[in-house]
């Protein structure tokens, strides 16, 4: 590194040759790496993956839809599961939905996880995934059903 | 010809991307992003220990798997939350700051990167990630200091464009996923009918307002490369934009990405925070701390009656 006199008279630190030529590799690399992501990539190369939130198409006339999850615990109370009640954003849910569409049973890890982070409440017999249609027309909503899409029972 | 031609536009890169920048700006923001690291961990980040617990859920990322990193569990998360801000309020201190700084690079991605594996991946710290990667590099740098270098000059101009990044590669994910008809679509209605506050939830009576919302922030985030090329009072013009912007998100959906907002503020000289606290505190002024020789201050006494008189 050496030290020179700028325009205004302050001192500029240069970078030596060296560290110059890593810099630039370095940013040319991760450069490379997060336009592949944007055009090519998935969530799996994190953090060099595509921004995609809120990147979908929702129809401006026709239904959009949301996800929920509902339980029934021991006293036969219905809840709606939070990530406080679990540690599972409703990201992570909706994220995984296929999984847990393909394996109903994965929703018993959500109500374990329940149980151990709330002890002493009335643990899930039963764990839903729900989703909410809305109807929109002209993004004005006019009509909303629920359906489950998902369903565990406690053995 | 053709050869010069791309050795020019190089070399105006690299000019560009290196411009020298002052020491004292790197000081201040890494009191910001340090410091944030516990805000981060403890309130803003997904709870990633009690994620740790859904075992059946965890999907670890590429990055996991090319290091074959373990499971992560309860205990373990539970450290790295702990361990994370530690050692970033050392690094914030400023002592040692390649050491600490790089500890907590490594600690806050292995926190981020185990938070991500269940399921859905946020795009809000992309910054974030980067300026803990890149503040390390510039190695000692003192409050205040005005001193100028290429070292801090990458640095920031690396946070400033990954800050960039985020909104302009939104766009290209937009195209890519929701196509060339994003904006006509309703998105907006989707966001606040799935997480709105009760002020966003007003906006579902004006749709229209919804769809221009939804061409403003489309061609916002198309033309935000605008931003690394402003000068002066724009700067200040394009910071309020974009914070505006994160705070409107805030009160109608409940989403600040509060890591990426701490890293705008690299655009701002703020290296004058210090000089101006020295100033009002009656400290060292900030032209004691520039590397240039202090001015001598001659005895009083013996030349006073001087030649010009």
């Amino acid at each position: 590194m050496a030290a020179e006199q700028g325009v205004g008279g302050d001192a500029v630190i240069r970078l030596t040759s060296r560290g110059r030529t890593i810099r630039l590799l370095v940013t040319v690399a991760a450069v490379a790496l997060l336009l592949y992501g944007t055009i090519a990539g998935s969530d799996d190369m994190f953090p060099f993956g595509p921004f995609h939130m809120y990147s979908r198409y929702y129809p401006a006339n026709g239904y959009v839809t949301g996800t929920s999850v509902q339980a029934v615990n021991a006293a036969g109370r219905q809840v709606t599961v939070t990530e406080a009640d679990t540690g599972l954003a409703h990201g992570d849910i909706e994220g995984e939905l296929k999984a847990f569409e393909a394996n109903p049973s994965r929703l018993a890890s959500l109500a374990a996880a329940f149980h151990r982070r709330h002890p002493t409440a009335s643990p899930f017999v039963e764990v839903r995934i729900v989703q909410q249609r809305w109807q929109v027309k002209n993004r004005k909503v006019v009509g909303r059903t629920t359906a489950t899409l998902v369903d565990w029972h406690a053995p | 010809m053709r050869r010069d031609a791309a050795r020019a536009v190089t070399s105006a890169i690299s000019r560009w991307w290196l411009a020298p920048l002052p020491l004292g700006r790197i000081a201040a923001l890494r009191v910001g992003v340090y410091l944030f690291a516990w805000y981060d961990v403890f309130v803003y980040s997904p709870p990633v220990p009690a994620r740790a617990r859904v075992t059946g859920a965890y999907r670890p990322l590429a990055i996991e798997r090319f290091l074959h990193l373990p499971t992560p569990t309860h205990a373990f998360a539970s450290a790295i939350q702990i361990a994370v801000p530690c050692f970033a309020t050392l690094a914030a201190t400023g002592r040692a700051p390649r050491v600490f700084g790089w500890i907590t690079f490594v600690l806050y991605l292995d926190w981020i990167t185990m938070g991500d594996s269940y399921g859905y991946v946020a795009h809000d710290r992309f910054a974030f990630i980067v300026a803990l990667a890149v503040l390390p590099t510039v190695g000692a740098a003192r409050r205040g200091d005005l001193t100028t270098s290429e070292r801090a000059g990458w640095a920031l101009r690396c946070i400033e464009v990954a800050v960039v990044a985020t909104y302009f590669l939104s766009v290209c994910a937009k195209l890519r996923f929701g196509g060339i008809n994003w904006a006509n679509g309703s998105v907006l209605t989707w966001a606040v009918l799935r997480r709105g506050t009760p002020l966003g939830r007003h906006l579902l009576h004006h749709p229209t307002l919804l769809h221009i919302s939804q061409w403003g922030l489309f061609c916002a985030e198309a033309l935000s490369p605008i931003v690394l090329f402003l000068r002066g009072r724009w700067v200040y013009v394009a910071v309020g934009a974009m914070l505006s912007f994160h705070l409107i998100s805030h009160e109608t959906i409940g989403i600040s990405f509060l890591p990426h907002v701490v890293c705008i503020f690299a655009f701002l000289p703020l290296e004058r925070i210090a000089t101006r606290f020295a100033r009002t505190a009656g400290t060292t002024p900030p032209e004691a701390l520039l590397r240039r020789p202090p001015r001598q201050r001659r005895p009083a006494m013996p030349e006073q009656a001087s030649p010009a008189r």
